[in-house]
């Protein structure tokens, strides 16, 4: 492949992240698809409704990501979520500090970027604090303390976190098959505890919302590690997933691309090459935008007074520290990277639930108070 | 309809709305009305759900401009 045919197909594969992302704000914007809204659900009114859309979407994106890894169009263990090198105390901690993060910040990463686009400036502030943190703890101050302390703290699986790799290199089963049977166990697992509830199948928002999102995980997963996949690029002469950071494989995940979309910004000169995270957060506020222009809900919406600010801001460091400290978000770590069946993956759900929790915890002790 | 109490949830989002409102019905008696005004449009789905699970009564729930009213008597 000449140097222009991939040039091309980059542009392409950037198109089609895009109209993904949109898709993903749109159908977030309609269902309110929200990962803080389905803990709070749970913790003030024992409403599971919200969390089966969750579980559906993240079933539906495992079947989609192992059934085209047995068809051959992916390569399931050579995402950003196989590698070996399990920080598990990253990934908890950083994981507890954005799901503390995101109830002060009224949602995560991508429900920041929803809001924009339904025309919350709260949300806009959220997003240049948020960005800022993240681009710290990718090369920055708390970067340099993260490398130095949480990161030091990890133990390896040789065959790389994914439950499919490192079962079969145990089982000496085909890790394809391996994982594609896992994948309909607990996707299929997932997806039938979201549709046992009749609540939960009464709303056709419910279904387009596991069903939805779920699919555009899955979608995405295929325009990186199938349209966007260079077995030999003609500069480095190195296999390479095109339209990505690193060029490793990877999926949808909103807090390092904050960063990266500052930092496309403020030091584009022209030359400055996009990629898919960049993209991402457009396209999710721009599909946002449009649903929400389209239903008519497209409002302007400020901060309420001083503690409000506050929280925002403070809930907005957390996200950023701790986003990039767990290797992901709610979105990147929860939906992309569960749909890897990822050990990593699941010890930062974890965190992201119990900091989401005590958020909460937080929230109504500051109201009991008042 | 006669509101016992009343609560100004507008600029707050999602769950302040809902845990400001069950701050309020914890200090209400059983079949006193509790009238929420919000901003958050999520708050119409929230306060449903809230209702439904609890077991209080959703007297009436509407959209006016840009402001969405939920009343409700408490079980």
């Amino acid at each position: 492949m000449e140097l222009q045919d991939i040039q091309a197909l980059q542009t392409q594969v950037l198109w089609a992240a895009f109209a993904v992302s949109a898709a993903f704000g749109a159908i977030a914007q309609r269902t309110h698809f929200c990962t803080m809204g389905a803990i709070s659900d749970i913790y003030n009114m024992g409403s599971w409704v919200r969390m089966r859309m969750w579980g559906m979407a993240v079933g539906v994106a495992m079947i989609g990501f192992y059934a085209m890894a047995w068809l051959g169009w992916i390569a399931p263990f050579e995402t950003i979520y196989s590698s070996g090198r399990v920080l598990w105390l990253s990934a908890l901690l950083g994981g507890a500090m954005f799901g503390f993060g995101m109830v002060l910040a009224s949602g995560c990463g991508s429900k920041t970027l929803v809001r924009i686009g339904e025309g919350s400036l709260k949300s806009l502030v959220v997003f240049f604090v948020m960005g800022f943190a993240a681009y710290a703890s990718m090369r920055g101050m708390t970067g340099l303390l993260r490398s130095r302390t949480t990161d030091l703290v990890g133990f390896d699986i040789p065959a790389g976190s994914p439950a499919p790799a490192w079962l079969s290199a145990a089982m000496g089963t085909d890790p394809l098959a391996t994982g594609l049977a896992l994948a309909l166990l607990v996707g299929g697992g997932l997806v039938a505890w979201a549709l046992a509830d009749a609540e939960f199948r009464g709303s056709a928002d419910n279904l387009l919302a596991g069903l939805g999102i779920g699919g555009v995980i899955a979608a995405m997963w295929w325009v990186i590690g199938h349209l966007g996949f260079v077995a030999e690029h003609p500069e480095t002469l190195e296999a390479t997933y095109l339209g990505t950071a690193g060029g490793r494989m990877q999926a949808l995940s909103f807090t390092s691309p904050m960063a990266r979309t500052l930092d496309w910004v403020m030091s584009y000169d022209g030359n400055a090459a996009l990629t898919l995270g960049v993209v991402s957060v457009f396209g999710v506020v721009i599909g946002a935008l449009a649903y929400a222009l389209a239903n008519r809900s497209f409002q302007w919406e400020g901060f309420h007074g001083t503690q409000d600010t506050a929280l925002h801001i403070v809930g907005a460091l957390f996200m950023g520290v701790g986003g990039v400290t767990a290797g992901g978000c709610t979105v990147g770590q929860g939906l992309s990277g569960l749909s890897t069946l990822s050990l990593t993956s699941m010890i930062a759900v974890a965190g992201i639930m119990l900091g989401g929790v005590a958020g909460l915890r937080l929230q109504m002790w500051l109201i009991m108070r008042d | 309809m006669q509101i016992d109490k009343e609560i100004d949830a507008r600029g707050l989002n999602c769950p302040l709305p809902l845990m400001k409102a069950k701050k309020a019905i914890a200090e209400m008696h059983s079949g006193q009305v509790l009238r929420v005004v919000a901003t958050d449009s999520g708050s119409m789905r929230d306060f449903l759900a809230y209702a439904r699970q609890a077991g209080h009564e959703m007297l009436e729930q509407q959209n006016v401009g840009r402001e969405y009213i939920h009343v409700l008597r408490c079980r």
